[in-house]
């Protein structure tokens, strides 16, 4: 249905109105009072702000019911008249305009409280409350629904989804706007592309942006939109960033001010402009009169296929880069992976989900279809987590319909879908989904059977396209897997996958995809077989694949093909890639020029292992140490703890820093374990004394203290580790049962010092044979001083030392 | 028109996260580079990595803060009428003092990262170290985002803000979350207090922002 709006926006622009807050508050609205109760309460004032705004200018009014839904009219005990207040505000926008040409939008607001899975609102009851609310304003009589100032994508979507599930009461259009910060995102992170991704793939009629900043922070966000869509655009600006002024938020920009900044929205590409927080009629003049004579920009959408995450959009299409769709989240064929599903553990997924964007993926493939568990909640859980640690747009994979429903609720971005066939129950399962929520779908060129020819697959492409197109998902949405075959087993077939591509993109014009490690599957050396393939299909024109983007040949020819397939202008990404692996080596080498002389007996080689943290081979080496005939003493003190030593004096000098230490201190400990067996046999190395070492109570801050347990442990010292938030009764108990000589206190809070003090005070007083040295970050000399500890050690560096020095002291006397 | 938190618990859970490696490596103490491939020693880069990575697979950020009018009184000096003790310290006293609310908050990293740490704490040393340091700053970072949702509210009503303080700063007394973590209903992230006002999971921060009256 062609809607009046939307045909004359083709040719003029629309004005809105302003703020309808600040009015009210002028009529008396009492400060955190909700407005929309006053269009049952104060129907005059309401009429009367309308009124005022229609009379300025304004072609488009928002009714009064921004609050107007269930949890927010909740907090007034007033849910009960939602639809009173819905259907009073619709009839008063409307009465306003009076004979007078004009609309009224049914306005909808946040609902509230945060949606999921950023928040505890469940998705599909926010989207109940949305519709609840848009039902009411739609049989209310509203020439469309606006969505403003919403900061999170996933609210919108639900918002969205409510909105076309009310366009079948009656079909209206949609107008949505979301909040951008001065920094050009959203609350939520998401950027002007992503959110245009969204917005457009729940086909809305108007989008844009309202409230927030002021209008000078919104003309980039704009310039970003108009180049990102086709889609009409709505800008409702604050007068001005927020101050306060004698306990009241004042907007300081005057209607002067603002006018100049409307005129350049039209410029760069705004249909609809009116004003939000601290706009009032006159600033709605001001922009009438200056927009009024103004044509839109012609504008738009860029071709291709767009997905994106909550703040990345990858698109697929003809001079776009290839996509690289990371296959490696799927449970197919391995143990581990399967079984960390089973237990519903995320973290091998994650690590696979890091693995693969660190090696350059484009996208990410999601299966998590395991025997036996419960995919629909896994897809979830897996889909949360992941988008926690990547911003990658995911490919939501699996055989289960409600899989990919639970896949597709839970993620706020545009999802790609895999996957849809020619198969009926098929189509009717899956593309009712797609378009619900606003996704794009991958779909196979098959039905149960993989036809040979690519005719027979451009047919069932067909097939699925019509069915799409009937249900309102443009062809944009759509994704074909021309089905990359075994070229082992069907070698004929394979190379029909290239003719596929080429006839999809020719008759169809919608962008392809294939799995891409079928083809080799049981060849040797399939590496080369399926690159070269991928070679040819991109040649003929393949926009992505499923694939692993770990293999660097892969990366190579994908880089390399890109070059003849316009899909890498003037080579400038290969060119810097080149570039940046030259400038890695250099630096690299540069690094290993400055390496000392090299280690050349076993003795130096364990010096050198254990001052520069090898980890991994000095149990290998002392061993190699003592198969030569070294004496387990003689690797102890004269290799191992000169080496140590050293490496203190380097950290004292500044050159070497704590996480070297902690490095060549486990180095170490690794190493001597080798050698305690033989030094206890040989009558042990005598002990240098027993500390207990403990992080005062209140106090959860071990990091440091840890570092020093390791230390004093290498140096000969029998250590107790009490941990972190020990009573100092705790602590002179287990010094008594220990026979210890030291106590080794740390604290890093000001407020847990006073527990050293608590320690030492009984020391002194039962006198107690046990020294008492403290540190940690708050603590200073002049504070062990007074609190009379026996040694004070600012840092890793000094502790040996103090605790060295204490224990003389002891024995001297 | 009024103010999202407002006597309103906002909670925000997945958090979407970064470790940046440059962070990590001030965290560790190691100055001048910003990479791990800089790093001369490269054995050790390589097990800052595996704790990077590690980290990745481990960490659950979620928060919520709600804000509250503050009441000015001659005597009483500024409180909120929930809790009206908690403000009592000096420092406190002083932070607030221009201000019109104040928003209590709570971010964490869950428990995932601290018992992963707990596991292997005996074995590798040096793995636990990394590890607990990279999970000490992201729950500082969680809690700068959680902080960053708070300052956008602050910023969109006209006000300014004052520095984030904790509960532990100063003289500002532990004892204090006793009353915090009920307002903010701690319990639904997971956090719970000891008798020695250590939160639990261990890797989790509350703090206070105010409201500045600006000019
Ligand atoms: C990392 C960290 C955390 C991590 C803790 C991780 C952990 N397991 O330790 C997390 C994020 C969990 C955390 C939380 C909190 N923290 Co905190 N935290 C820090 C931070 C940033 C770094 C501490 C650190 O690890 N340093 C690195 C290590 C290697 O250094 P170190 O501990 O000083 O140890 C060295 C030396 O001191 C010495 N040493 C240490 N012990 C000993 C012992 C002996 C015997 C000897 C000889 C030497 C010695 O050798 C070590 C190696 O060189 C400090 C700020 C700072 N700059 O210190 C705040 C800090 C300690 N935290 C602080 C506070 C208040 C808290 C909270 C209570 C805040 C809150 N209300 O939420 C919470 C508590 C949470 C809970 N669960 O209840 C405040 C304390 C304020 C004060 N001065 O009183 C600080 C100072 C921050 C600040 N801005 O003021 N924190």
């Amino acid at each position: 249905m062609k809607h009046e709006i939307l045909e004359r926006l083709k040719s003029e622009i629309l004005i809105l109105d302003g703020s309808m807050g600040a009015l009210l508050q002028g009529r008396g609205l009492p400060n955190g009072y909700a407005p929309d109760l006053w269009n049952l309460e104060r129907p005059k004032d309401i009429l009367a702000v309308h009124q005022e705004y229609i009379q300025a200018g304004s072609d488009i009014v928002l009714a009064n019911t921004f609050g107007a839904s269930k949890i927010r009219l909740d907090e007034y005990n007033a849910y009960g008249k939602l639809k009173d207040i819905n259907f009073a505000a619709v009839d008063l926008a409307k009465k306003a305009f009076g004979e007078k040409k004009g609309y009224v939008a049914g306005d909808i607001g946040p609902c509230g409280t945060t949606v999921a899975p950023f928040g505890e609102l469940a998705f599909n009851e926010a989207i109940d409350i949305f519709y609840e609310q848009m039902k009411a304003l739609v049989e209310a009589g509203a020439d469309l629904i606006a969505i403003e100032t919403m900061f999170d994508l996933q609210e919108m979507r639900a918002a969205l989804i409510a909105a076309n599930q009310v366009r079948e009461i009656r079909d209206l259009p949609i107008m949505a706007h979301m909040t951008f910060t001065q920094d050009g995102l959203t609350d939520t992170g998401s950027d002007p592309d992503s959110v245009v991704t969204v917005l457009d793939g729940f086909n809305v009629d108007i989008l844009g942006l309202n409230c927030s900043t002021g209008p000078e922070h919104m003309e980039p966000v704009i310039e970003k939109i108009a180049a990102a869509t086709g889609t009409f655009i709505s800008i409702e600006p604050n007068a001005g960033l927020p101050i306060m002024k004698n306990g009241v938020t004042i907007f300081p920009a005057t209607p002067q001010e603002m006018a100049p900044y409307a005129e350049k929205f039209v410029d760069i590409g705004a249909n609809v402009v009116g004003g939000c927080c601290g706009t009032t009629p006159e600033y709605i003049r001001l922009i009438t009169e200056r927009l009024k004579k103004k044509k839109p920009l012609e504008r738009t959408t860029p071709s291709g296929t767009k997905i994106c995450s909550r703040m990345n959009t990858v698109y697929l299409g003809e001079g776009h880069p290839f996509v690289k769709i990371g296959e490696k989240i799927n449970p197919t064929g391995r143990k581990k992976f399967s079984e960390a599903i089973k237990e519903g553990r995320m973290d091998l997924v994650l690590a696979e989900a890091r693995k693969q964007f660190e090696a350059g993926a484009t996208a990410l493939d999601v299966n998590v279809g395991v025997p036996l568990v419960d995919e629909p909640a896994m897809m979830a859980k897996a889909v949360v987590a992941i988008q926690n640690v990547v911003n990658l747009p995911l490919v939501i994979d699996s055989s289960y319909d409600e899989a990919l429903e639970l896949g597709m609720l839970n993620y706020p971005g545009k999802a790609l879908v895999n996957s849809v066939n020619a198969e009926d129950e098929k189509i009717e399962a899956v593309l009712p989904l797609i378009k619900k929520y606003g996704a794009a779908v991958i779909a196979l060129v098959a039905e149960t059977e993989i036809p040979e020819t690519a005719v027979a697959r451009l047919k069932n492409a067909e097939k699925i396209l019509k069915a799409a197109m009937d249900l309102g998902i443009p062809k944009e949405n759509v994704v074909f897997d021309v089905l990359a075959l075994t070229v082992s087993a069907m070698q004929k077939g394979s190379s029909q996958s290239l003719d596929t591509i080429r006839l999809i993109k020719q008759e169809l014009g919608c962008a392809t995809t294939l799995g891409l490690s079928n083809v080799s599957f049981g060849l040797p050396n399939r590496k080369w077989v399926h690159n070269t393939f991928l070679a040819q299909a991109i040649a003929s024109g393949l926009d992505s694949a499923i694939c692993n983007p770990m293999d660097e040949v892969l990366q190579n020819v994908v880089r390399g093909a890109a070059l003849f397939t316009g899909r890498d202008n003037e080579c400038k990404t290969f060119v810097a890639f080149e570039e940046k692996k030259e400038a890695d080596r250099l630096a690299e080498e540069s690094g290993e020029v400055t390496k000392k002389k090299v280690a050349e007996t076993t003795a130096e080689k364990i010096y050198e292992a254990v001052l520069e943290g090898y980890r991994d081979n000095i149990a290998a080496l002392t061993q190699e140490g003592l198969d030569e005939g070294m004496s387990p003493f003689d690797i102890f003190i004269e290799v191992m703890t000169p080496a140590i030593r050293e490496l203190g004096d380097l950290f004292g000098a500044r050159k070497k820093f704590i996480p070297h230490l902690v490095a060549s201190a486990d180095t170490m400990k690794r190493g001597v374990e080798v050698l305690q067996p033989l030094l206890e046999a040989a009558g042990g190395v005598e002990s240098k004394g027993t500390i207990i070492m403990a992080t005062v109570k209140g106090d959860i801050h071990d990091i440091g203290k840890n570092i020093c347990c390791i230390m004093l442990r290498n140096f000969g010292y029998k250590v107790f580790d009490l941990g972190r938030n020990v009573p100092a009764d705790d602590i002179l108990e287990a010094a008594k049962r220990e026979n210890a000589d030291c106590i080794g206190l740390s604290a890093l809070m000001t407020t847990t010092m006073m527990q050293m003090k608590v320690v030492i005070d009984e020391v002194k007083a039962k006198a107690l044979p046990y020294k008492v040295v403290i540190g940690g970050a708050v603590t200073t000399k002049q504070f062990a001083d007074e609190i009379q500890a026996d040694g004070y050690g600012k840092d890793v560096g000094k502790v040996v030392p103090v605790v060295e020095s204490v224990m003389e002291k002891a024995s001297s006397k | 028109m009024r103010i999202k938190s407002l006597n309103n618990i906002i909670t925000i859970k997945n958090i979407p996260f970064e470790i940046v490696e440059e962070r990590v490596l001030r965290e560790l103490r190691i100055p001048r580079i910003k990479t791990l491939k800089e790093m001369e020693e490269q054995n050790v880069a390589k097990f800052i990595k595996w704790a990077i990575d590690t980290a990745y697979t481990f960490i659950d950020g979620n928060g919520s803060y709600i804000t509250l009018p503050l009441i000015h009184d001659e005597e009483k000096g500024v409180y909120i009428k929930e809790a009206p003790t908690i403000f009592e310290a000096p420092s406190i006293q002083k932070l607030l003092k221009e201000c019109d609310y104040a928003t209590l908050l709570l971010a964490t990293i869950g428990p995932n990262l601290e018992d992963k740490v707990d596991s292997i704490k005996t074995d590798d040393a040096s793995g636990a170290y990394y590890l607990e340091t990279v999970g000490g700053w992201m729950a500082d970072y969680i809690t700068d985002k959680v902080d960053a949702f708070v300052e956008a509210e602050i910023l969109k009503w006209g006000y300014g803000r004052t520095m984030r303080y904790s509960p532990g700063y100063g003289d500002w007394q532990l004892e204090v979350q006793q009353e915090i973590l009920p307002l903010l209903k701690a319990e639904r992230l997971g956090i719970t207090l000891s008798d020695s006002c250590i939160m639990n999971p261990r890797k989790s921060v509350s703090a206070v922002v105010g409201w500045q009256k600006k000019g």
